[in-house]
C-alpha cells in the first residue's frame, strides 16, 4: 500500500467540521488522548492537527502536504499553495467595521485600523487607493475602537453578534473567506494522482 | 555585536567538515559528468550592473535580489541567478562561429531570503546550459543530462514535469496567464482568457489541456483528432510526445512526466520548459527550459536551453545514495607523522593503481 497522504487540519472549530465531512465520506479518524496525529481507518491520510495560523507553515514546508484552511489565514501567511477545492463549510466575510455612532468626518486624513490580518488590510487599502495606517492585534480586535486605538477594525465577522455586543456595525465587507483544501505545489506534483482521487472521492459525496 | 554571534545575515549560509565534504563530492561529480557530456566550466562574475537585467526578474525574485551603488555611483545586483549572469557574460565572449557551445556552472546565488521562511533558502546552484543550438535533439540533450546527473548522485527517485511555454504564446495575457496555469489557479486562468475575449469552448479547451499530467499516452489520447486546438499548441504537443518517446526509448518512461500547468516562471522562457520534483522535499530540486529570446537581451542572438539543480535541496536526501558519505573520509593516525605520510603514500598508491 503506498503511504497515506499527509493534511494538516486546524485545531478548533474547523477541526470538528473537517473530521465530520471526512467521515462522511469515508476518512474517518480516532485522535487517541492528547495524541495531535492519527491515519484514517482506511490507511488513505494521516492527519495532523496544528494551530490555525500555522497551518500554511507546516504546508510550505512540506511537513503536511495537504492542508484546510481558511483563505484569510494563506494570504496572511503569503505562502502559494495549490487551491484544490472549496470545503462546504466555515465561509465567512472580511469586514471594516467601526462604532455605530461614528462620525467619518471625525477621522479626516489616513485611515486607522487596527486588525489581525496585517497583510490583508495593507494590500487592500493599497489597492483601493486609500491611505491607512494599520495596527497590528493579537485577537479582541473589537475592542480597539472602544478602548480609543484606532476608529476602525477589519475583522472577520460571521453573524455579526459580537459588532453588536461591542456597538459596532459593518462599514463595508472586503471580501468573501472560505475554508480551501490546499496542497504543496510540490508535493501535488510528486502525487497528483493519489491527491487528485482524495479530491474527487471529497467532491463526490459519502463513500 | 554580542547578539549577531551566534547567526549570519539572512541570505547566505555555511557549512563545515562532512558537510562540505558530500558537498563537493556532488559537485565535483556533476562536473564530471558534464565534461564527459563535453560540456565545459564557466565561472560568473560575483555581481553586474543593475540596468542590464531590469526587466527579466518576476516581481517575487526582483524584491529578492540585493543591490548596490559602487564607487563610481553605478547600481549594482549581486548575482541571484546564474542562468541570467551566464547569458550577459556568453553574447560578450561567443561569436556565430563558435557555435554550438556547451556549459557548466556550479556556484553561490545571493538573494535575500524571509528571515521567517527558511524552507526556500537555496544558496548553491549547478547547472548546465547548450547554447547555439535549437529543436528536439537539443531539448532532449539537456533532459538527459540532467537525468544523468540526477542518476550520478544517487536520485532515482526524482521525477521530472515538462510542459511548454507555446502552449500560452498566442495569449496576449501572457504575463498574466503564466504565473494562473503554474499555481494551477483555474478559475483566475479562465477569468484571464475570458477577458481577452475567447468564446467559452475554447476556454475550456484550454483549461482541459493546461490541467493535465500524465503520461504520453494519456495526452495523446486527450488530444488527438481536436483541430481546435489551433496549430502553435498542437506542435508544441507533438514537440512533448517526440521528447518523451526519446526519454521512454532510454529507459526514463518511469521518470518523465508531461505538465501542461509547467510553463516557466520567468518572462524570458519559450519552447520547454521543466522542473524536478523528489518525494520528500517541499519544492521542486531542479528547474529549467528553453530561454531563446535571453541571449539576445544582451547583443548576442543565439537559443538557448539549459537547467538549474537547488543542490542543496537534494543533498541530506542523497549524500549515502550516492556513495559519498561523509565518514568515507578516512582517518589518519594522529600523534606521529612518519606514519600518516606512510598512509598517505599507501592510498595515493592505491588510488593510481585504481586508475584506469
Amino acid at each position: 500500500m503506498s503511504e497515506p497522504l499527509t493534511l494538516a487540519l486546524p485545531k478548533g472549530r474547523l477541526q470538528e467540521q473537517s473530521e465530520a465531512y471526512l467521515a462522511e465520506r469515508g476518512y474517518s479518524i480516532t485522535f487517541e488522548r492528547r495524541k495531535l496525529v492519527a491515519t484514517d481507518a482506511s490507511g488513505t491520510i494521516r492527519i495532523m492537527l496544528v494551530k490555525n495560523s500555522d497551518l500554511p507553515t507546516y504546508v510550505h514546508h512540506g511537513i503536511a502536504g495537504l492542508g484546510v484552511c481558511g483563505t484569510d489565514v494563506i494570504y496572511e501567511s503569503g505562502y502559494d499553495f495549490f487551491t484544490l477545492m472549496q470545503m462546504p463549510f466555515g465561509s465567512t466575510r472580511m469586514c471594516l467595521a467601526a462604532p455605530e455612532d461614528l462620525d467619518p468626518a471625525s477621522c479626516a486624513g489616513r485611515l486607522r485600523v487596527a486588525t489581525k490580518f496585517t497583510r490583508f488590510a495593507r494590500d487592500y487599502f493599497q489597492r483601493n487607493g486609500i491611505a491607512a495606517e494599520v495596527i497590528r492585534l493579537g485577537g479582541s480586535v473589537e475592542l480597539a475602537p472602544v478602548l480609543g486605538l484606532a476608529p476602525y477594525i477589519v475583522d472577520l465577522v460571521e453573524t455579526g453578534n459580537t459588532l453588536r455586543a461591542h456597538h459596532l456595525e459593518v462599514v463595508e465587507e472586503l471580501a468573501r473567506i472560505a475554508v480551501v483544501l490546499v496542497a504543496n505545489p510540490a508535493y501535488y506534483k510528486f502525487r497528483y494522482r493519489s491527491i487528485d482521487s482524495l479530491v474527487d472521492t471529497l467532491q463526490g459525496g459519502a463513500a | 555585536m554580542p547578539h549577531h554571534n551566534l547567526h549570519l545575515p539572512q541570505g547566505t549560509e555555511a557549512f563545515f567538515l562532512e558537510e562540505a565534504y558530500v558537498h563537493r563530492k556532488l559537485v565535483r561529480a556533476f562536473e564530471d559528468l558534464c565534461e564527459l557530456w563535453a560540456y565545459l566550466p564557466v565561472q560568473t562574475p560575483v555581481y553586474d550592473f543593475y540596468e542590464l537585467y531590469r526587466g527579466l526578474n518576476d516581481r517575487r525574485r526582483e524584491s529578492s535580489t540585493y543591490r548596490l551603488v559602487d564607487r563610481a555611483g553605478d547600481l549594482l545586483v549581486l548575482r541571484s541567478d546564474i542562468t541570467l549572469f551566464l547569458a550577459r557574460q556568453m553574447g560578450l565572449v561567443l561569436e556565430p562561429a563558435d557555435l554550438p557551445v556547451r556549459v557548466y556552472y556550479g556556484d553561490t546565488i545571493l538573494r535575500h531570503e524571509d528571515v521567517h521562511d527558511i524552507s526556500r533558502n537555496e544558496f548553491f546552484q549547478v547547472g548546465a546550459e547548450l547554447i547555439g543550438a535549437t529543436g528536439p535533439d537539443a531539448d532532449a540533450e539537456i533532459v538527459m543530462l540532467l537525468f544523468d546527473a540526477l542518476d550520478q548522485w544517487g536520485a532515482t527517485d526524482v521525477v521530472v514535469h515538462i510542459g511548454h511555454r507555446a502552449l500560452l504564446s498566442e495569449h496576449d495575457h501572457r504575463d498574466r496567464l503564466a504565473p494562473a496555469v503554474a499555481h494551477r489557479d483555474w478559475p483566475t486562468v479562465r477569468k484571464v482568457l475570458r477577458e481577452e475575449g475567447l468564446p467559452e469552448d475554447r476556454c475550456d479547451v484550454l483549461v482541459e489541456l493546461y490541467r493535465f499530467i500524465g503520461s504520453p499516452d494519456e495526452l495523446t489520447r486527450l488530444t488527438s483528432g481536436r483541430p481546435d486546438l489551433g496549430s502553435g499548441v498542437r506542435d508544441a504537443i507533438d514537440h512533448l510526445l517526440y521528447l518523451t518517446s526519446e526519454f521512454a526509448a532510454l529507459g526514463y518512461a518511469d521518470r518523465v512526466r508531461i505538465d501542461l500547468s509547467e510553463v516557466g516562471s520567468q518572462a524570458y522562457h519559450s519552447g520547454i520548459v521543466f522542473q524536478a520534483y523528489a518525494p520528500d522535499t517541499s519544492d521542486a530540486i531542479a528547474s529549467g527550459g528553453r530561454y531563446d529570446g535571453l541571449l539576445g537581451h544582451f547583443g548576442f542572438d543565439a537559443p538557448s536551453v539549459g537547467f538549474s539543480v537547488m543542490l542543496r535541496r537534494l543533498q541530506s536526501r542523497q549524500a549515502q545514495d550516492a556513495g559519498y558519505p561523509a565518514s568515507s573520509v578516512h582517518r589518519l593516525p594522529e600523534g606521529d607523522f612518519r606514519k600518516r605520510y606512510a598512509e598517505t603514500r599507501r592510498r595515493r598508491a592505491e588510488m593510481k593503481e585504481r586508475a584506469p
